[in-house]
């Protein structure tokens, strides 16, 4: 930056180079792809059978698939990065498709899925 | 320019220096975990999404403040014994930098599918380099 005789025009630019350099330290970014990514989960064993927590928040439950295959319990689905066309300053937030499998011990009779507040539970019953 | 103006410079410093030290230290009671978040920029405003499932509204606190943003709360710890636990539970809490137009003024939450967006509007963008202004002549 060149300077001037005039001090107090200085100050100003140099402010406004001061503003302009806090803004740099954040630059902005297309979204990032997707990547594969996996979900925490909690499991709670019950008196008739095992609980499965997952977190998938920002999700509907239409995109979320839960299969059972004899005793194996698998959950998969695809998270699609929110705001997508917008310039990205911070990207912490896992975006794609995932896939969890989880053996119970035993071949459940009865498997139920609800969705409530970003957490999937799952129910299996013996 | 005037002499006023150098003090608010002065002050302006000082400010993002508390800021800066404020965010890297005063955090309520260290928290247990911090959510992953996303910050975005649009025309008009800023997205701050942070990923809370589980966590009720009443349970998150966000305060929009000079410069930042702090996001705290709490998700409760669950009941019982967990054959296998890898969700975080307990306080949570984040401070997110505000670039310099970010209108502090004009900010709103809400809390969908366990995600927490909050929007922050931003200022006028101001013109870059010298702006002629015309001179209208008024007779009189």
């Amino acid at each position: 930056m060149a300077y001037t005789n005039r001090p107090y025009e200085d100050i100003d630019r140099l402010r406004a180079r001061l503003r302009s350099l806090l803004d740099q330290a954040f630059p902005a970014q297309p979204a990032p792809k997707q990547r594969r990514w996996s979900p925490p989960a909690d499991i709670r064993v019950t008196e008739d059978g095992i609980v499965v927590e997952l977190e998938v928040c920002g999700m509907a439950r239409e995109s979320i698939n839960v299969v059972l295959e004899g005793s194996v319990l698998t959950i998969d689905g695809t998270r699609e990065r929110d705001g997508e066309s917008e310039q990205f300053l911070v990207a912490e937030r896992p975006a794609g498709s995932f896939a969890r499998s989880f053996s119970l011990a035993f071949e459940p009779s009865e498997v139920n899925a609800a969705l409530d507040s970003g957490v999937l539970t799952v129910v299996a019953r013996r | 320019m005037r002499f006023g103006d150098v003090l608010e410079l002065q002050e302006q410093v000082e400010r993002a220096f508390r800021d800066a030290i404020a965010a890297g230290k005063a955090r309520p009671a260290v928290p247990s975990f911090a959510p992953p978040t996303d910050v975005t920029r649009t025309m008009g405003e800023y997205v701050v999404r942070c990923d809370l499932p589980g966590v009720t509204a009443e349970d998150v606190r966000v305060v929009a403040d000079e410069g930042v943003l702090r996001i705290a709360g709490r998700r409760q710890p669950p009941a019982g014994r967990l054959l296998r636990s890898e969700r975080k539970a307990g306080s949570f809490a984040r401070v997110i930098p505000l670039p310099s137009d970010a209108d502090v003024s004009k900010v709103s939450a809400s809390l969908r599918q366990g995600v927490l967006t909050v929007t922050v509007g931003r200022l006028e963008a101001r013109p870059k380099g010298p702006v002629e202004v015309p001179v209208r002549v008024e007779n009189g």
